[in-house]
C-alpha cells in the first residue's frame, strides 16, 4: 500500500536531562537519542517499548511539555519550535492519564480545554460526549467517575476541537475488560469512520497488533524496530511445520527460498523459521509439490512478543541506567 | 477515509493556534469558573469574616488605655476611646495586620495552586498541549489571580467598615503616625469627609502591593512542582523580606525591599498624604511587578513539564 503523507515526524530527536541542583553535573541521561520516527496519515501507530525507554519523553517532546536537546517536531509539516504551537491545533493528545477538574462536570472541563484550542460549539460539545458514551453523565462531577469513564472523556477532550492526528499515551492502561474493548472499539472506529491517524503508546502487545497498521519499538532512547505491521510480521513472524522427512525438508526450504529452518527435536519433530518476506501459504504449496507431506504448519503466535522481549531490555535495566546516570 | 477526505465531507477544518492575547482571553474566560469552582477559594473569605468578627469583639471590650496615652504625646488629649474610636479607627488600624499577613497568605496559596498545584494534578500538561502561547496562560492566571486579590481586599475593608460602623459609628480618624510606618511622631487626624477617597486609595495601593506579591508567587509557582512548595517558598520569601524590614540596623536596605513599597498604602492615612513618596512606591512596584512577571515567563516557556 502506498504511503500517505507524514502527519508526525521527529528528525533526529534527541533529549538530555541534566543532573540539577547538587549534582556532580558532569553526568546526565540521554533519555532519547536521535530519533527518527514518520506517522503517516491514516496510520494507526503503536509506540512501543519497556518503562524507561524514553516514550512518555518522546510523547511529551512531540506534544510540545518538553524541550528536545536537538532535533526537530513536525506535524503536518509545521516545526513544532515555530513560536506559535499551532501545530498543536492539530492534535488530541493525553499524556500518562487524562487528568481534568474533579470538582468540575465532565461537560464544563471539556469546554475548557476546547476554549484553550479556540472554543467548539454546543453541538461539537454534545457530539465528542455522545461519541464516547458519556451524554447522560456529562453534568456529573468528575469525582465521581470511575476511571473509565474519566479515560472516555480523555478521549472526548482530544476529539476537540476537530484534531487530525490523536496522541494517547497508555489509552487502555487501568481499566477492566470491558473497559479496554469499549477504548478499542472507539479508537478503531475513530481510525475508521473519522479517518483519524492515531499515536498510541502501549504495553499491550496483542493490543498493537490488533489496532495498529504500523509500530516502533523504542529502548534506550532509540527505535529498534519500525514499520509497517504487515511487513514486519512477514519478516519477523516464525513457522512452526511438521513434516516428514524434516531434514530433507529443511534442506529443500533452504535451498529453494533461502530459509534458515532449525530442526527441532520432540515427540513431534518440527521444522521453526522466521518467514523473512515468505508467505507460510507459498512454503506449504512448495513443500507439498515437494513431496513432503506437511502435516501441521503453525504461524508463531505472539511474534511481536517475542521480538519484544529479545530486542529490548527490561524496565530493572532501563531504571538502572537512570539511577547510573 | 482519511481525514481530509472526512474534513471534506464534513466542511471541518481544523483550527490555527492562538496568540499571545487570545491566549490570555481564553484563559481569562475559563479561569475565573476553575477558581470559584475550588472550595479552598471561599476559605479565605470565611476566615476574613471570622478574624474581622474577632476583632470588632475585642473593640467592642478594649479600653484603648495604652492608645490614649500615645495620642496624650502627640498632643490629642482624649478622655475615653468613644472620642477617637469610631468603625473608620477599626478599619484603618485592622487592615494592617489583615494587608501585612493574611492576604499575603492567601493570594501565596491562591498563587500555588493555579500554576503549580494544576502541575501537580496533571491538568497543566492538559493545558499545555493546546495550542496556546505558555506567557498567554501566565498572563491571564496572573490577571485572575489579581482579580481574587482586588476581591479579597474590597471584601475585608467593607466588611471591616460595615461591623465598624455598625458597632462604633462614624467620625474623623484619628491614627498615631508611628503606627503606620511612616518613621515620624505624633498623630494624624483625617476629618470624616474625606475618608471614604483615603479607603479606596488604600485599597488600590494595597492590591496593587498584592499584585506584586503574585507576581512573585507565579514567579516560583510556575518553576515547582507542588502547591505546597511554591507557596511554602513564596511565603518563605515575602516573610524574610518583612523581617529585613523589621531590622532598624538594615535602614539603608529598606528602599530595596518591595514589602517597603508594598507597604506604603498605610501612608493614605497620614493627615497630610506625602504624594511624592507614593509615587515613588508606584514606580517601584510597577517595576517589581514588571521584572517578577517577566522572569516567570521566561522560565515557564523555557520549563519542561514533567509532571
Amino acid at each position: 500500500m502506498p504511503l500517505s503523507e507524514p502527519l508526525l515526524e521527529t528528525r533526529g530527536l534527541t533529549k538530555v536531562f541534566r543532573r540539577r541542583f547538587f549534582g556532580s553535573g558532569s553526568k546526565h541521561l540521554v533519555a532519547v537519542d536521535n530519533l527518527e520516527l514518520t506517522v503517516y496519515r491514516g496510520d494507526v501507530f503503536g509506540f512501543l517499548g519497556p518503562n524507561g525507554a524514553g516514550k512518555s519523553t518522546t510523547i511529551r517532546m512531540a506534544l510540545g511539555l518538553i524541550h528536545p536537546t536537538q532535533g526537530s517536531v513536525h506535524i503536518a509539516g509545521r516545526d513544532l519550535a515555530d513560536g506559535t504551537r499551532a501545530a498543536l491545533a492539530k492534535v488530541g493528545a493525553f499524556v500518562e492519564r487524562p487528568a481534568f477538574y474533579p470538582y468540575l462536570t465532565g461537560r464544563k472541563n471539556l469546554e475548557i480545554f476546547a476554549g484553550l484550542s479556540g472554543g467548539v460549539s454546543v453541538r461539537e460539545l454534545d457530539e465528542a460526549l455522545d461519541r464516547v458514551g458519556l451524554s447522560k453523565r456529562a453534568d456529573d462531577k468528575v469525582a465521581v467517575y470511575s476511571h473509565g469513564m474519566k479515560q472516555r472523556l480523555g478521549i472526548a477532550a482530544c476529539l476537540l476541537p476537530r484534531p487530525e492526528l490523536m496522541i494517547l499515551d497508555e489509552p487502555t492502561d487501568g481499566l477492566d475488560p470491558h473497559g479496554i474493548r469499549e477504548v478499542r472499539e472507539l479508537l478503531l472506529s475513530l481510525a475508521r469512520d473519522d479517518g483519524l491517524t492515531v499515536f498510541l503508546s502501549s504495553h499491550f502487545l496483542g493490543e498493537v497488533e490488533n489496532l495498529c497498521n504500523r509500530a516502533a519499538i523504542m529502548d534506550h532512547g532509540q527505535t529498534i524496530l519500525q514499520g509497517a505491521l504487515d511487513e514486519l510480521e512477514r519478516e519477523h513472524r516464525r513457522l512452526r511445520v511438521e513434516t516428514g522427512r524434516p531434514a530433507e525438508a529443511a534442506e529443500f526450504l533452504r535451498g529453494k527460498l533461502g530459509l534458515e529452518p532449525r530442526l527441532v527435536d520432540g515427540q513431534r519433530p518440527a521444522l521453526y523459521f522466521a518467514l523473512k518476506g515468505a508467505r507460510a501459504e507459498d512454503v506449504n504449496a512448495l513443500l507439498v509439490q515437494a513431496g513432503f507431506a506437511v502435516r501441521a504448519l503453525t504461524p508463531e503466535p505472539a511474534w511481536l512478543e517475542r521480538i519484544f522481549l529479545e530486542r529490548t531490555t527490561s524496565k530493572e535495566s532501563n531504571v538502572a541506567r537512570k539511577a547510573e546516570a | 477515509m482519511n481525514e481530509s477526505a472526512a474534513n471534506a465531507a464534513s466542511g471541518r477544518t481544523a483550527p490555527e493556534g492562538l496568540s499571545v492575547l487570545g491566549g490570555v482571553w481564553a484563559v481569562l474566560r475559563f479561569e475565573w469558573v476553575k477558581l470559584l469552582g475550588r472550595r479552598i477559594t471561599w476559605v479565605p473569605f470565611l476566615v476574613l469574616a471570622a478574624v474581622i468578627t474577632l476583632i470588632t469583639i475585642v473593640f467592642h471590650y478594649l479600653e484603648f488605655k495604652t492608645t490614649i496615652t500615645f495620642f496624650r504625646t502627640a498632643s490629642m488629649n482624649f478622655d475615653s476611646k468613644n472620642d477617637f474610636v469610631n468603625g473608620y479607627y477599626m478599619t484603618a488600624h485592622a487592615m494592617l495586620p489583615v494587608f501585612r499577613m493574611l492576604i499575603p497568605i492567601f493570594v501565596a496559596v491562591a498563587s500555588g495552586l493555579m500554576v503549580a498545584g494544576e502541575a501537580e494534578g496533571g491538568t497543566l500538561r492538559a493545558c499545555l498541549i493546546r495550542p496556546l502561547p505558555r506567557s498567554g496562560l501566565l498572563l491571564g492566571k496572573f490577571a485572575i489571580l489579581c482579580g481574587y486579590a482586588l476581591a479579597l481586599s474590597v471584601f475585608a475593608i467593607a466588611l471591616l467598615l460595615a461591623c465598624g460602623i455598625a458597632c462604633f459609628g462614624t467620625g474623623d480618624l484619628y491614627t498615631i503616625n508611628v503606627v503606620f510606618q511612616n518613621g515620624e511622631g505624633g498623630a494624624s487626624m483625617v476629618p470624616a469627609a474625606e475618608t471614604a477617597d483615603r479607603f479606596v486609595l488604600a485599597a488600590l495601593f494595597a492590591t496593587m502591593g498584592m499584585a506584586v506579591l503574585a507576581a512573585l508567587a507565579l514567579l516560583i509557582s510556575s518553576l515547582a512542582n507542588t502547591a505546597a512548595m511554591a507557596y511554602v517558598l513564596t511565603l518563605s520569601i515575602y516573610f524574610a523580606v518583612l523581617t529585613l524590614r523589621m531590622m532598624p540596623f538594615l535602614d539603608w536596605l529598606y528602599p530595596y525591599l518591595f514589602v517597603t513599597h508594598m507597604m506604603r498604602w498605610q501612608q493614605c492615612f497620614y493627615e497630610h498624604v506625602k504624594v511624592g513618596e507614593i509615587y515613588v512606591s508606584l514606580v517601584h512596584l510597577g517595576a517589581y511587578l514588571i521584572a517578577f512577571l517577566s522572569a516567570a515567563m521566561v522560565l515557564f516557556k523555557e520549563r519542561d513539564i514533567q509532571s
